[in-house]
This record gives structure tokens, C-alpha cells and sequence, in this order.
């Protein structure tokens, strides 16, 4: 649960939420549920924390909110990418794939580092 | 997800409040997760435990939601605004520079009509919103006599003693009810040295009132206002400094007034002029008969409102004392009443709401010139936008909403009258430079001395104004042709973008606003032209050679004492001034002296009947005049027919006159001189003048020349009848002296009129040419003026029939390229173009001369100086250039099109 580390995962969320905005717009209950079924539930968003960081990134230029009705005929608010919202996707999920990558070889990795006792 | 409904717009425009939005966008979720939770199978009441739960503290992330909202929006705001307006400066400019001529047009324009109303703006706030400077608060009051009935009816601010000491001694809402003569007195100081200067004989209470301690010595007291305290006087700093060199000891010297020596008590402090323009302050002491009430009105009053009490408290009890007064006093005070105003107002005569509201309809009568000239640019700037649909159109696909296309064409429109704005208000500050100039030129001048340099000035009240009617015209320019020009009407083909402005048009209102305007044009250029010319050739005439040695005054007795010295005052005056005169006559630097009742050109109106030498008589309006026998001589004025005046025709019950040629010619043919005219009108003392008089005489209409405004006002024809020295006071009065500036002997003149009689006073003494030379600056900036408006309604008339010639080109594009192509000759399609140019400005011209026929025949007005035959042809024929040149661009345009490239753009 990314909650109890909010200051780390901040960048997550608005990772997810930019990559979920990449496919059209979308309203934060969306948002929230397909972040939760995207990382098969490993990252259950605190539903509280996913609005402050919506609004945060509208004040960053990287999305833009507008009214509309929802599939069941209700008024919500709809996000979408701006293309400043689309250049740092683009950036960030480049910087987080190359960081996933790395720590991911470092946690798999079977050599035994020099100097180490075995 | 269907995103178009009609709220979008409306909440686009008005955004609910930041809290409203955050609740409505998490109340969503809420319900949407309840939603989910129920339909895998939980309760309602868990799923909302539950959905609540995964939310976590929603008390703080609503307070942090709408505190990131709000900040968002009022950044979002400010970004747009900047945005907006920076880009469309930007545009606005460009379009400034690529429609140079439309841009000078609405520049000039609209410059000449704010300068107008900005400089009468600044005129208004001089006169209406200035204050005394000891009295910002405007506390200080004038108690005015309303006379209801007979020849005195009407408001004034003189009153009698008698009143003044009645309302003294009940008004409680006025403290310190104070009273001023206004007179001028001759100054004769210790060097023998006469200066003419404005004293007043006020109340030891009149210094209260304004509480402005003295910069030396002390303000009159209530004992020297005692008929046996010895004569004081309080001068004013200015002239300390000017007449005594500031000399510190002044205190104690004493100075002359006419006839009276005056111990200096006090200087006031610098600047202090009050109650009007007064330099020097002696006692009022008014005589047992100034204090019976049948005496005339002869005193200002004035006093400053008890503290806490209003002007309207005043008025009530004013008008109970006035009640009690009448009812008191029927025989005097049957037909007066006592009313009070601010005194700044009652001293400009704007006494009551009546001349005020006058001066702000004129204010806005002003203000309508630039609307005027507003309506007209936006016809322009209408047609220029019409050929601009494609961009409008570009700009309305790539999502700018109607009201961003409005701003954009409103803050285009900004950028001109912005620049007017500022060029009016150069213009105004270099009209007002010569005013100022005269105000401080003229330290003796009559004015008020609060209203004076200072208070005419650009001031930040006349740089707002001039901004509110820039904003009003960029309104009307900008906005009513964008609405227009982006209406429901005009916008489906815009989106089509189809031909260049195919579906705006240029209505009935615009072509009845074009007809408008040239008829407009029509009846305001004769008149205008008219007037132009003459205050140029006022303004650029030579005063007569005569008239380069000559001084002018009026010469009067200063008047004051009891009843019995008035009535001596006529044959005392005769005394005094021939005494005067003779004086004159041998004192070497003069070389001739003479006097009138009226300076030539400053003559009163009488209608007198003529003999015609047949049996009718006619009638003549004229301006008599009762002259020296050597005034004509004096003032080199040949006699061209019969004689001059002698001693004899200046005798009781002498019937001889003079003529000027003028009036010859009225008399018809023939020899004018031993014809008679009587008086058709009774005299103004009410005793008809039935006497014949016979012309003696026939000189040259000269009187013209002699004054500033003369070549300018409509002449009437003149006669003179002889005078002798004190018929009338004051006289004027004529001095011719041998050699040189005659300026240069005014210092001399004084010491003579004194030494003949102290009592003499010369008024408005100036050399005949000076004053000429002064005024004739006036006249070339008023025909200046008259010229820049007449040339900005000509321009704009011009300019009307340019853009209505444009748009029909560039509407009828296609048409005009399928006749060239179908072989047109070039005569038929021109013939097309200016047929409706012709067909409006032929309709304006014959609205326009029909409404000055009618203005000439209503008013009976001689409006164009009785050339119309010259003016109407010549404004027509004008006004037809004008409209064939504006249309000869258009019609360039219209033969060029190419029938292939015109086709091809459809």
C-alpha cells in the first residue's frame, strides 16, 4: 500500500494517472479503479490521496479537468492528458522503466559482488 | 461518455464555487464505489462503511482539493487575462499599421472630439468643483437677493446694508456673517506713484470667515469698521513684494487710496486673495443711508456655516427670515428674497441647480460628439471586419468563442482610441498652454483667485475621463461590429467560409448612417467654414496704423458717501474730467485725447426708423454711439462726406449725427446727408426718444478694426451722436500719444488722472494695439479648432463612403468577374461601383441642404454671412470629390479582379 509512503509514491500515482490518461480521458473513480486492476490490486490507492494529486498535476499544466456525464448518466469530472501532461508521461515512464529495470537486476542478480564474503 | 450539454457553457463562464466542485467531484466517487461494493454483494450500509474507509480522512482532502482549486482558478484567470490581451495588444497594433488610412481616420477623429470634451471636462471642474484653499470642505456660503418681479428680477449677489445687518443679527446657521464692497481704488504711494487696484471694503468679520492668520501685523478689527477710527488697510503679500520691495518695515507706512490715507495694519500671506481677487482690504463703513432699507443693493454677503449645520438647515431659516422680513417690510421687500448658495458657485453666478445641471447637459452634449464620431469609425471598422471573415472563421474552428472574438476586435479597437486618447490630451494640453499663460500673465486679473494656472491642467480627474470615453469609443468601434459581424446571422457562412464576407452585410442601418452623415457634413460645413474663415482673418488682421499710438481706458469716479454726493456726482464728474482732459491736452506726450460712451465695437443695439428721402421710412437696427467731436479726428478716421462734429452739435437739444457707410447704404441711393432718423424704441429710462436727428455727416464703417473681436461678431451699421466730457460714466476713453509704445505712458497717464482728481480712476487701460495683438491668438487657435473638427467630419463622411464603396466591392467580387468575364466594358462595370456611392451621397447632400434651409428660414440665423450662393454649391460640389475620391480606390480594386482568380475563390 503506497499510503503509508506517500512521499515516495507520489510520483507513482501521478505516473499511473498519466498513463491511464494517455489512453482518454477519464474521472478519478476511474482512475483509482483501473490503477487498482492494472497492478492487480498491489497498489490499492488510498482513494483520499488520489484527488489532492489530480489537482496537483491540473496546477502543474499536466492535465486538464472538465465536466461531463459518466457512463451511468452522471455529472462527473473528466481528466485528460494536456500535451505538456503527454511530454512528461512520455519522460517519466522512460526514467521509471530504466529505474525498474535497474533495481530490478540488482534484486536478481546471482554475482557475488567483489570483496563480499560469501 | 457524452461530453455536449448545454451546461458546459454556462458552467465554463460561471464556475460553481471551488468547494461545491470538490464535493460534487468526491460525492461521485463515493457513489460510484458504494455502487460497486453492493453489486459484489454487500449491504448498503457496509458498502458505504466501506467506501468511506478507502476515501480515508475526507474532511482534509476536501479542505486540500478546494484550497488547490481555488489557487488553480485565480492563476488560470490571471494566465488568460494576460494571455488574452498581450496577444491581442499585439494584434491590435498590427491591424493599426496595416490600415493606415482607416487608423489616421479614427485617430483624428476621435483625437478632436475627446480633446474637446476633455478640455471642456477640464473647463467644468475648474469652474464647478474648485474650492476656496482655506475652505476644502466648501462650508463657506453666499446669502444671494432673488428679486421676483420687475426690471431687477433675478438672482444676484449684491444685497443691501439694510439686509445684511437684519440677517446679521438673526442668522444662527451662518456664523460670522460678513459683507465686501468690490471696488477699485486709486493706489498713490509715497513716490507719488498711481496704480489702479481692487480693494475690498469688507467686515472685520470677513477674515474669520476664511481664518488665515496674517503673515505680518494683524487683520482688520471691528473698531476700524467705526466711522472715527483712522482709515486702515491689509495688503497683500504679492503686493508687499511688488510695490514695497517687501520692504520688512512696512507696518505702520501709510499708503493712499484715491482721496484717503490708509496706515498699513497687515500682509496677508502669500497667495490670499479672498473674497474674490483682492489685493488690498480697508473697513466696511457703511453711511446712515446705505443702512435705510430702500437703499440700494451694494454688498456681498457671505459667512461660513455653523458648526454642524448643513446648507439646507441655512435655507430653512433663511427663508422664515426672509418671510418675516417681507411681511415686516411689504413696501421694500415685497418682490425679495434671500437665498443661499456655496459661495465658489455664487461667485461663478451658478447659483441654484439650474446652471449647474445647464453646464453638465452641456457636458454631455460634448461627450456625444465622440460618440458621434465613435458610431461613425465602427461603420469602418465594420466593413474592414467583413473582410476578415476568413479569419474570424479560422479563429472560430480552432474553438475562440464568440465573446473571445468580441475581445479581440474590442481590444483592436482599444489600441486607436488609446492613441487618440493620448494625442486629444496633447492636444488639450497645448490649448490650455495659452490660458494658463494668460493667467499668469495677468496678475490683476478679475477671476476668482482660487480658479487660476493651476486649476487648468490635464489633471488625473481629466486623464480618467479622456480613459472612460477611449473605453466607451473602443465599445462602440470594437464591439458592436464584432457582435454584428460574429451574430447567428453572419456566423453559418462564416463557417463555411465562403467568400470574403459573403454573409455580412452592410444594411439599411449603415447606409441610412452614411446618409446621415454626409447630410450632417452637409449642414455643418457652410457654417463652419464660415466662422473658420472669419476668426482666421480676425486672427491674422493688422490693427489699423491709427491705432499703434493709441491707449484705451474707461475713466470713472470712484463712488461712495451719502445721498447727497451721489446726486452730485454727474455734474462733479463733468468737473473732474474736464479738468482731465485739459490736463492731458498740455502735457507734451500726448498728441490728442478723445472719449465715447462705448468703445468703437463695444456699442449697445437700437432700431431706428429712417427717412428714405421718399415717403417711407425704413427701419435700421444699429449701434449708436455719443462720441467727442474729435474722436473721429483722434482716431484718423476721414470724414468722406458733409462734416465732423463741432462744439455747437455737442449742445442740449442738438439733433445733429454722423453716419458710417454702412448705414448710407442702408438709406438706399442718393445724397444721405439733412435725411433723418428718429428712435423707433423707447430709450432705456422708459422717456421716448421722439426727436429727429439729421445726418450731418458720412465716415467709413472703421469700427471693426479698432477691436479684437470686431473683424469676428456680425456688424451692424453705425452713428454717433456729439458728446460732451461727463455725459456718461464711465467714458471711454482714448489716448493717442506722440511717438513710441504707447504702453510705455500708462505709468504717466495714472499720475496725471490722479493728480487731476484722485477720485479718477482709469480702468482696463491698455494700448489699442496690445489688446488686439492679445486676442488675435485666440481667434487663429478658434479657427484652428473650427478646422480640425470640420476637417475630421469631412474625413469621416470620406471615410463612411470609402469602407461603404470597399465593402461593395468585395462583396460584388464574383459579380464583377463574370460580367468582365462575359466582356463587360470597363464604363458599365465602373458605373455598377459608383452607383450607390452617387445614389448616397447624392441623397445626404439633398438632406443636408434641406436642413440648412430650414435652420436658416426657423432661426433666421445668418448662418453662412450671406454666401450661401458661394457655400451650398461649393459644399456640395465638395462633398461629391470627397465621395468620388474615397470611391476611386474601391473601384480600382473592383476593375482588377481577375473574372478567373474571383471565380476560382468561390
Amino acid at each position: 500500500m503506497f499510503s503509508k509512503d506517500a512521499a515516495v509514491l507520489q510520483g507513482t500515482i501521478e505516473l499511473l494517472v498519466l498513463k491511464r490518461l494517455s489512453w482518454g480521458p477519464m474521472h478519478g473513480y476511474g482512475i483509482a479503479s483501473w490503477i487498482e486492476t492494472a497492478t492487480g490490486d498491489v497498489l490499492r490507492v488510498e482513494e483520499g490521496s488520489l484527488y489532492p494529486a489530480l489537482y496537483r498535476m491540473v496546477r502543474k499544466g499536466w492535465i486538464k479537468g472538465e465536466w461531463g456525464v459518466s457512463e451511468n448518466n452522471r455529472r462527473a469530472k473528466f481528466y485528460e492528458l494536456t500535451t505538456a501532461g503527454r511530454r512528461e508521461f512520455e519522460a517519466e515512464s522512460d526514467g521509471w522503466l530504466r529505474l525498474a529495470r535497474a533495481v530490478s537486476r540488482a534484486v536478481t542478480s546471482t554475482a557475488l559482488p567483489s570483496g563480499a564474503r560469501p | 461518455m457524452n461530453r455536449r450539454r448545454p451546461w458546459r457553457a454556462w458552467r465554463r463562464v460561471f464556475p460553481p464555487h471551488p468547494e461545491s466542485e470538490v464535493d460534487e467531484e468526491l460525492q461521485f466517487h463515493i457513489d460510484e464505489r458504494i455502487a460497486d461494493y453492493i453489486s459484489q454483494g454487500m449491504t448498503p450500509a457496509a458498502a458505504r462503511a466501506a467506501a468511506s474507509e478507502r476515501l480515508g480522512d475526507i474532511t482534509g482532502v476536501r479542505r486540500t482539493c478546494t484550497s488547490m482549486l481555488a489557487a488553480e482558478r485565480t492563476a488560470a484567470r490571471r494566465r488568460r487575462m494576460v494571455k488574452v490581451s498581450w496577444l491581442d495588444v499585439k494584434l491590435g497594433v498590427r491591424m493599426f499599421a496595416k490600415h493606415p488610412g482607416l487608423s489616421l481616420v479614427s485617430v483624428f477623429g476621435m483625437a478632436v472630439a475627446i480633446a474637446i470634451a476633455a478640455g471642456y471636462f477640464a473647463m467644468f471642474g475648474a469652474m464647478l468643483d474648485s474650492t476656496l484653499p482655506f475652505d476644502p470642505d466648501g462650508r463657506v456660503v453666499a446669502v444671494l437677493t432673488k428679486t421676483l418681479r420687475g426690471s431687477a428680477a433675478g438672482d444676484t449677489m449684491l444685497s443691501s446694508v439694510h439686509n445684511f445687518e437684519h440677517w446679521r443679527d438673526r442668522l444662527k446657521s451662518v456664523a460670522d456673517l460678513s459683507a465686501f464692497r468690490d471696488q477699485t481704488r486709486n493706489l498713490i504711494t509715497a513716490g507719488k506713484r498711481t496704480y489702479l487696484v481692487r480693494v475690498a471694503s469688507m467686515t472685520a468679520s470677513g477674515f474669520r470667515v476664511a481664518a488665515v492668520a496674517p503673515a505680518l501685523g494683524r487683520t482688520l478689527l471691528a473698531e476700524d469698521e467705526r466711522p472715527s477710527a483712522a482709515p486702515v488697510v491689509v495688503i497683500a503679500y504679492e503686493e508687499w513684494q511688488r510695490r514695497f520691495s517687501g520692504d520688512p518695515g512696512i507696518l505702520g507706512q501709510s499708503i493712499r487710496l484715491d482721496e484717503t490715507r490708509h496706515t498699513i495694519v497687515g500682509v496677508m500671506p502669500e497667495g490670499f486673495a479672498f473674497p474674490i481677487n483682492h489685493r488690498y482690504w480697508v473697513p466696511l463703513r457703511p453711511t446712515e443711508f446705505d443702512r435705510r432699507a430702500e437703499a440700494p443693493p451694494s454688498v456681498n454677503v457671505f459667512g461660513r456655516l455653523a458648526p454642524g449645520l448643513s446648507l439646507e438647515n441655512a435655507r430653512t431659516e433663511l427663508k422664515t427670515i426672509g418671510e418675516r422680513m417681507t411681511a415686516a417690510l411689504p413696501q421694500t421687500h415685497k418682490d425679495v428674497r434671500p437665498l443661499v448658495e456655496s459661495y465658489t458657485h455664487a461667485v461663478l453666478g451658478l447659483d441654484g441647480p439650474g446652471p449647474e445641471l445647464a453646464l453638465r447637459s452641456i457636458q454631455f452634449g460634448v461627450s456625444l460628439l465622440l460618440l458621434i464620431v465613435a458610431v461613425n469609425v465602427s461603420i469602418l471598422v465594420y466593413a474592414r471586419t467583413a473582410t476578415r471573415a476568413g479569419e474570424i472563421a479560422v479563429r472560430t474552428a480552432l474553438g475562440a468563442s464568440r465573446a473571445r472574438v468580441v475581445a479581440q476586435l474590442f481590444i483592436e479597437a482599444l489600441v486607436p482610441s488609446v492613441t487618440a486618447a493620448g494625442i486629444g490630451l496633447g492636444l488639450l494640453s497645448v490649448a490650455l498652454m495659452p490660458v494658463r499663460s494668460y493667467f499668469r500673465n495677468s496678475p490683476d486679473a478679475d477671476g476668482p483667485y482660487w480658479i487660476n494656472e493651476g486649476s487648468l491642467v490635464v489633471s488625473p480627474g481629466v486623464i480618467i475621463y479622456a480613459a472612460v470615453l477611449a473605453t466607451i469609443a473602443a465599445v462602440i468601434v470594437g464591439v458592436l461590429p464584432a457582435l454584428k459581424a460574429t451574430g447567428r446571422r453572419a456566423r453559418a457562412p462564416l463557417q463555411q467560409f465562403s467568400a470574403r464576407g459573403a454573409g455580412m452585410r452592410l444594411g439599411g442601418t449603415w447606409t441610412a448612417l452614411i446618409i446621415l452623415q454626409v447630410a450632417v457634413a452637409v449642414v455643418a460645413l457652410p457654417p463652419a467654414l464660415y466662422k473658420a474663415e472669419r476668426a482666421y482673418r480676425t486672427g491674422v488682421r493688422q490693427p489699423p496704423s491709427a491705432a499703434a499710438r493709441l491707449l484705451r481706458a474707461t475713466l470713472e469716479m470712484s463712488r461712495d458717501g451719502d445721498e447727497a454726493a451721489r446726486a452730485q456726482d454727474a455734474a462733479l464728474f463733468t468737473a473732474r474730467m474736464t479738468a482731465w482732459l485739459q490736463a492731458l491736452e498740455s502735457e507734451p506726450g500726448v498728441s490728442g485725447v478723445t472719449y465715447a460712451d462705448r468703445f468703437p465695437g463695444e456699442e449697445g443695439i437700437a432700431t431706428v426708423a429712417a427717412d428714405t428721402g421718399g415717403a417711407e421710412l425704413i427701419t435700421i437696427r444699429a449701434q449708436p454711439n455719443f462720441v467727442a467731436t474729435n474722436f473721429f479726428e483722434v482716431l484718423g478716421v476721414r470724414v468722406l462726406a458733409g462734416r465732423g462734429f463741432t462744439t455747437a452739435d455737442a449742445s442740449p437739444g442738438a439733433d445733429a449725427i454722423v453716419v458710417d457707410h454702412a448705414f448710407a447704404e442702408r438709406l438706399g441711393s442718393g445724397n444721405v446727408l439733412g435725411r433723418r432718423i428718429r428712435f423707433s424704441n423707447p430709450s432705456p429710462d422708459g422717456t421716448e426718444d421722439s426727436r429727429w436727428y439729421e445726418i450731418i455727416g458720412v465716415v467709413p464703417a472703421f469700427t471693426a478694426t479698432f477691436v479684437p473681436a470686431g473683424g469676428f461678431r456680425d456688424s451692424l451699421p453705425r452713428f454717433y451722436h456729439a458728446a460732451r466730457p461727463g455725459d456718461d460714466q464711465p467714458a471711454a476713453v482714448i489716448i493717442q500719444v506722440r511717438s513710441g509704445d504707447p504702453s510705455g505712458f500708462s505709468q504717466r497717464l495714472r499720475e496725471i488722472t490722479a493728480s487731476a482728481s484722485p477720485t479718477l480712476k482709469l480702468e482696463r487701460l491698455v494700448g489699442v494695439v496690445e489688446e488686439i495683438q492679445r486676442d488675435r491668438q485666440a481667434f487663429r487657435y478658434m479657427s484652428l479648432g473650427i478646422i480640425a473638427v470640420t476637417v475630421s467630419v469631412l474625413l469621416l463622411s470620406a471615410a463612411g463612403i470609402y469602407a461603404m464603396m470597399s465593402f461593395t466591392v468585395a462583396k460584388r467580387r464574383r459579380e464583377i468577374g463574370i460580367r468582365a468575364a462575359l466582356g463587360a466594358d470597363a464604363r458599365h462595370v465602373l458605373m455598377g461601383i459608383f452607383g450607390r456611392a452617387a445614389a448616397q451621397i447624392g441623397a445626404g447632400v439633398a438632406g443636408g441642404l434641406a436642413m440648412l434651409a430650414a435652420l436658416e428660414r426657423l432661426g433666421g440665423a445668418d448662418v453662412m454671412g450671406g454666401r450661401q450662393h458661394v457655400l451650398l454649391p461649393g459644399v456640395a460640389a465638395l462633398m461629391f470629390v470627397v465621395g468620388v475620391l474615397a470611391a476611386l480606390g474601391p473601384a480600382r480594386r473592383g476593375l482588377a479582379v481577375q473574372p478567373i482568380e474571383a471565380l476560382r475563390e468561390e
